[in-house]
């Protein structure tokens, strides 16, 4: 019994192959059902529920713009060259949506591309970065970098 | 030729307590450790050495934190990494004697500290009786105090403070406190009894905590503040009974509370960092305050009249007098020397508590020797405002945290971050750690760095960082610096371990040690290094030790230069011990296996 229904959802899946995602500006978009697998949050909800691909899934933290780029990444198996071409907020925005989607591959490397950037960075450089206000009187921070000097030598240029 | 070959090893270590079972009391302290020999590769040799230690004592419940790991690399020759866990308090018991001798030390301290006092109030008093220029014997008081230093610094019994501007700016509002509050409290004792003074003097908790509240923001719980009451309401009692009220001997006493606990607050703000220690701090104070106070004491009181009082005082005592006034001058520099050896070591809590119990010997001595009347009321009220005193001490204690996160560099040259929240600091191993390693923190990302960026996102951006760069990010705002959990820090340190292992390029390792709590939840982390100590040394393991483990897996284990096998603590199969030992034909010394081992 329960392996015709597995061979039912499979014979449904290759018949379907994409599933539409309707992202957070309302665009719908029709994704490879590889792709998909890849989104937990979305994987889930298809596998457990014997759902109507044709209704559209909602991705209300998702833009379209940072959608194609997810897709994009995966299409071509995390291209360090094609991120290098990300901004720092398309960064940032696939981090997050990354994390919402539940993709951990994906996460972990876009985790580590942004480490990588951030490495040897100044302090203003990552405030920035992450649009951090810098609430610290400048009395306080100069102690605090004091107090840790050496992590404040040699960084690059910014 | 003779030729010796220092044979570099591995050692994981990893403690605490896997196999105990619930209730069970005494579990001997566990690690567990891997010694490893490298192959014979002289060139590009790495050394790395990444302890976790069981550092202190803590007696609070669960708040020991881990915080942070430090690498240092030097000409990329030499790694160290050390980082170090705070361990839950549960080997309280197991006694350290390093605490013990800290203790004793401390309670030296203090003895000598409250005998140095009583005698010095005793001839200061005796002096200001006959003698009744307070200001003047408050800066013969620190000019006496200077010249001895100037003496055993020239001398060389005591090493001079290397200082410079900046240490004297952060002494500056001391030393003002200081002269105010000394000034006030030999101007109140000139006035009234002792005994009176001191009983005023005992309310300084109060000003302490309402200071700290108002003007420094800082919150208590709530007994604190009934605390206050007993002290506020026991210091009035004794002040209204007092048959020799003074108006000026009062303020006095008031405003010499009021400037001290400002020096204590000053002073362990300056203190912080820098290379100037008690003895020396004091010195420096002493002198400073001296040449604050000497152009005011010869504007209110005088040559002129210092003069005429002291023909005065002289005709009534004799050449007696002037062995007084020294006395008074030399004791109340050494009872300050040794207080100010004491903040070395202590909280500014546990020094104004300290400071309390004195003041009692002081009362005490006081009335007996000057014959103080004392109504039944007014002892009372001594005696409710010191309870209080106590009581305030004894619920301040537990809401105490001492220190935050610390990092501090040893003689090696090796960096230690720890982070100790410690709630009731009655442990003066505790304290002096978070003394010792006064600079605050490291590697610690914010949760909330800001509302729209998941937490765990920068946790995990932050642990992908070097260290140096991980440390770096504290600055970035105040809620940067500060992570709010346990878990999160520990987590950012064994994701940094993990990161550091599957990075980790060379290919002879000196020495590797991880020591680690709770090892039974990190297992990924602790094959990891012996994933790494097989491919950095090719199953050339040594010395093979482990306590207090669970990951005994057969496969793991194909060493074959094994030369010394300890066991401990653990439940090992039979087989599992054979097959290890099998592929040995190296073995030198014996074979220990210890408790609950075999089955």
């Amino acid at each position: 019994m329960q392996k015709t229904e597995g061979e039912e959802s499979k014979a449904e899946n290759e018949e379907v192959k994409q599933v539409t995602l309707m992202t957070s500006d309302g665009v719908k978009m029709k994704v490879e059902i590889s792709i998909v697998y890849e989104m937990e949050i979305v994987r889930s909800f298809i596998e457990v529920n014997d759902a109507d691909h044709s209704v559209p899934f909602p991705l209300p933290n998702v833009s379209s713009h940072t959608l194609d780029l997810i897709i994009e990444l995966v299409k071509n198996e995390y291209d360090d060259e094609f991120m290098k071409t990300f901004s720092h907020d398309e960064l940032k925005e696939v981090l997050v949506a990354a994390n919402y989607l539940n993709m951990k591959t994906l996460l972990d490397f876009i985790a580590t591309a942004i480490a990588n950037l951030l490495e040897k960075k100044s302090v203003e450089f990552i405030r920035n970065f992450f649009n951090i206000v810098n609430d610290f009187t400048p009395e306080e921070e100069a102690e605090i970098r004091k107090t840790n000097e050496w992590v404040f030598q040699d960084l690059d240029e910014d | 030729m003779i030729c010796t070959v220092k044979q570099p090893s591995i050692s994981i270590v990893a403690s605490h307590v896997l196999l105990r079972k619930k209730g069970s009391s005494s579990t001997p302290v566990q690690s567990c450790s891997v010694v490893v020999p490298s192959s014979h590769l002289r060139e590009n040799t790495l050394r790395s050495l990444v302890s976790v230690q069981k550092p202190l004592h803590l007696s609070c419940v669960g708040l020991g934190n881990f915080v942070g790991c430090p690498v240092r690399r030097e000409r990329g020759h030499l790694g160290t990494c050390r980082a170090y866990e705070a361990e839950r308090p549960e080997v309280e018991g197991a006694g350290n004697p390093s605490e013990a001798a800290k203790k004793v030390k401390i309670g030296i301290y203090f003895a000598t500290w409250w005998a140095l006092n009583v005698v010095f109030n005793i001839y200061n008093k005796k002096v200001l009786n006959v003698y009744p220029y307070p200001w003047l014997t408050s800066t013969l008081s620190l000019a006496c105090g200077s010249l001895l230093m100037l003496i055993s610094w020239a001398t060389r019994i005591a090493e001079p403070p290397k200082t410079d501007l900046e240490f004297w700016k952060t002494l500056f509002p001391v030393a003002v406190a200081h002269t105010i509050g000394h000034v006030a409290a030999t101007v109140s004792m000139s006035k009234v009894a002792v005994s009176f003074t001191h009983i005023i003097k005992s309310g300084e908790p109060a000003f302490s905590v309402l200071v700290s509240r108002f003007l420094l923001g800082e919150t208590f719980p709530v007994p604190v503040y009934l605390s206050l009451i007993p002290i506020i309401g026991g210091c009035a009692l004794a002040a209204v009974t007092e048959l020799n009220f003074n108006m000026i001997g009062f303020m006095g006493a008031m405003i010499s509370n009021l400037a001290f606990v400002f020096r204590n607050i000053f002073s362990k703000k300056g203190m912080k960092g820098k290379a100037v220690s008690g003895m020396n701090y004091y010195a420096c104070l002493s002198i400073l305050s001296l040449a604050i106070l000497t152009p005011f004491a010869i504007a209110v009181e005088g040559p002129q009249m210092w003069a005429a009082g002291w023909q005065t005082a002289l005709s009534q005592i004799g050449p007696q007098f002037i062995l007084w006034m020294a006395a008074q001058s030399i004791f109340y520099h050494l009872y300050n020397q040794v207080s100010y050896m004491s903040l070395d070591e202590i909280s500014p809590l546990t020094f104004s508590i300290g400071n309390t119990m004195k003041r009692i010997s002081v009362i005490v001595s006081s009335i007996i020797i000057f014959h103080t009347p004392v109504q039944p009321v007014n002892a009372l009220g001594a005696a409710i405002a010191i309870f209080g005193t106590f009581l305030y001490s004894q619920c301040f204690e537990p809401w105490r945290i001492l220190c935050k996160g610390c990092t501090r560099e040893d003689s090696e040259g090796n960096l230690w971050v720890t982070d100790c929240r410690v709630i009731r600091g009655t442990n003066f191993k505790v304290e002096e750690h978070a003394l010792s390693s006064e600079k605050t923190l490291a590697m610690e990302a914010s949760l909330n760095w800001f509302s729209e960026f998941p937490s765990q996102l920068l946790l995990t951006i932050v642990s992908l960082l070097p260290f140096k760069d991980a440390v770096r990010t504290s600055v970035l705002s105040k809620q940067c610096q500060h992570v709010g959990t346990r878990e999160a820090q520990r987590k950012s340190f064994l994701d940094f371990i993990k990161f550091w292992i599957e990075n980790h390029k060379g290919t002879v390792l000196n020495k590797f040690s991880l020591r680690l709590s709770m090892p039974e939840k990190v297992t990924e982390v602790i094959d990891g290094c012996i994933i790494l100590s097989h491919k950095v040394y090719n199953c050339s393991l040594e010395s093979f030790k482990l306590y207090s483990c669970s990951f005994l897996e057969t496969e793991v284990f194909s060493f074959h230069e094994l030369k010394e096998v300890s066991l401990g603590w653990m439940e090992v199969k039979l087989s599992a011990i054979k097959a290890l030992l099998s592929n040995c034909e190296k073995l030198e010394s014996r074979v220990y296996v210890s408790q609950n081992a075999g089955a």
